[in-house]
């Protein structure tokens, strides 16, 4: 089952191209990573899927209907959008109750969420004067409000400390491996390598990659090289086709699997005192994806 | 719908803003009142306990219109000032319900801030006559139409500003122009030569629906229609413009 999809879905404000014909698909109960750089159009995109915005052309879909077309939208999908505000007057327990009110949600739902994020001692306060990272943990109670199967979070570890960052994680953990789907935007990579399974990163509002975090970071291979010779080096492993980066006075870094490597370096008889491989992180796949050409 | 008049009403309910308007029409409508009360008899002023007296304290209580426009505006254009609308939308996906909720409660809250202020201008207005010792009588028809004018005018405001509000979404803009009309703009038409054209605006509107003493008003009837013609584009418009907005 689809979760959640999109179809060649545009959005442009004026002459501005937020988003150009993006489609993918978050199937259920898998944990997908939302990346990009900031202004990629990750927010406009989640957004469009929550029928905030609306698309210039294309369809986004939630359980295979428009969100404007769910039954009991807050019991499907639950949201926690990054800009996302709170009333500052308004307590927090009011922000909840009026939410529920409104989604015809059982009030004792709301007791549950502020227990669920640990705002339970907070409740009582104004919005106005919470933490960013209280902030979020009340944003993340009013998603669940629905004890939705469907989880989209927009940058929820934007701008939190460490502690924040942390506890978000595992939250976001805690709630897939209750087997919610769980789709997650951020720019910052390395949070997403820890929590999500797939990965779907744009840039410029266009699909870059998609797949699971294993296939975009798995078969990308580098070697370090640390040798007296680099020029030769250098110059044998662009012969053999192999991108080559000098990292220092002694080191080279070559694109390419270290049999690919060894076959060059023994061809051209080049003294090496030190040469491993090193597995492309997502962070580093992510990186080359969104700083280089468009590879399509 | 029941439910998500509940919800527009906690919202207004949980934040200072109800608490403050109350107090600030009652403050306004208790010390024009007293003005009123002060003054009477004096140059130009109806006498103490005549119709003409009873029915412009009456009149008073209409000062609560701008007042509760002004929070019809502000329960739209908070929620995009505090960027809550995307929670109110992700509840509520249908933005038709949604505003004729807002625009529901204030209706409400504008006929029970009618009613409330009728009351207590009664009270204050009688218990001073009575001390005074004046003779009142009640059962007058342009009292009834004085009071029905409240009635009927007050809401009529509270439904526009949320109309207002929808329509220009930017909160002090949306506040000062209604206010910038009907208190400058339309006072000032007739110096223009244009107070012809006042009797069609929604200020004049109001002053035929409060059987106010201008030349060339619609008749009372009228002036009740266009001044709810009016809030109804406003709410229209404003629905038109809500809908087509990304949030």
């Amino acid at each position: 089952m689809v979760a959640l999809s999109l179809h060649y879905i545009t959005k442009r404000f004026g002459d501005v191209v937020a988003v150009d014909d993006l489609s993918f698909e978050v199937a259920d109960g898998t944990v997908t990573g939302f990346l990009g750089p900031n202004g990629a159009g990750k927010s406009t995109t989640l957004r469009m899927l929550l029928g905030l915005v609306r698309p210039t052309a294309g369809r986004a879909l939630v359980t295979g209907v428009p969100y404007q077309a769910l039954s009991q939208p807050l019991r499907t999908v639950g949201a926690a959008l990054e800009s996302s505000g709170f009333h500052p007057r308004r307590r927090a327990v009011d922000h909840l109750r009026v939410v529920a009110l409104a989604a015809d949600i059982p009030p004792a739902r709301v007791e549950q969420v502020l227990d669920d994020v640990g705002l339970t001692a907070a409740a009582g306060r104004r919005v106005g004067g919470f933490s960013l990272g209280m902030r979020q943990r009340l944003a993340l109670a009013t998603a669940l409000l629905g004890d939705p199967q469907i989880l989209v979070a927009d940058e929820p570890t934007n701008g939190l400390d460490p502690q924040g960052v942390r506890w978000v994680r595992g939250f976001l953990r805690h709630l897939a491996d209750e087997g919610r789907t769980v789709l997650v935007s951020s720019h910052h990579i390395a949070e997403l390598a820890l929590t999500a399974d797939h990965a779907v990163i744009i840039r410029d509002g266009r699909l870059i990659a998609q797949g699971p975090v294993a296939d975009l970071t798995g078969d990308r291979q580098r070697v370090r090289l640390r040798t007296p010779q680099t020029d030769r080096l250098a110059a044998a492993l662009t012969a053999a086709g192999i991108g080559v980066t000098r990292t220092g006075a002694d080191e080279v870094i070559a694109d390419g699997s270290t049999e690919a490597v060894g076959r060059a370096v023994a061809g051209a008889g080049i003294a090496i005192y030190e040469m491993h491989a090193e597995r492309l992180s997502l962070e580093d796949a992510f990186l080359t994806m969104t700083t280089q050409g468009d590879p399509s | 719908m029941n439910r998500l008049v509940r919800a527009e009403l906690a919202k207004l309910r949980t934040t200072r803003l109800l608490s403050i308007v109350v107090v600030v029409i009652a403050g306004v409508t208790i010390g024009l009142i007293a003005m009123q009360l002060h003054n009477a008899g004096k140059v130009g002023a109806p006498s103490l306990g005549t119709v003409d007296s009873l029915r412009s304290l009456l009149r008073v209580v209409g000062v609560a219109s701008p007042i509760v426009l002004v929070v019809g505006v502000i329960a739209v254009t908070s929620e995009f000032r505090h960027t809550t609308l995307a929670t109110s939308l992700l509840a509520v996906p249908d933005r038709r319900r949604l505003l004729a909720a807002k625009a529901a409660v204030l209706a409400l809250l504008g006929a029970a801030v009618a009613v409330g202020g009728i009351a207590v201008s009664l009270a204050i207005v009688l218990a001073y006559l009575s001390a005074a010792g004046v003779p009142v009588d009640l059962a007058n028809g342009d009292l009834l139409l004085a009071v029905g004018g409240v009635l009927v005018g007050v809401p009529l405001y509270a439904v526009a500003g949320v109309g207002i509000g929808a329509l220009i979404k930017h909160q002090t803009a949306a506040v000062v122009a209604p206010l910038l009309w009907l208190g400058v703009v339309e006072q000032l038409l007739p110096s223009f030569g244009l107070a012809t054209v006042l009797r069609w605006l929604p200020g004049g509107a109001t002053s035929a629906l409060g059987r106010a003493e201008l030349p060339g008003l619609l008749p009372m009837w009228a002036g009740g229609l266009l001044l709810a013609a009016y809030a109804a584009v406003f709410l229209v418009a404003g629905l038109y413009r809500l809908a087509r907005t990304d949030v």
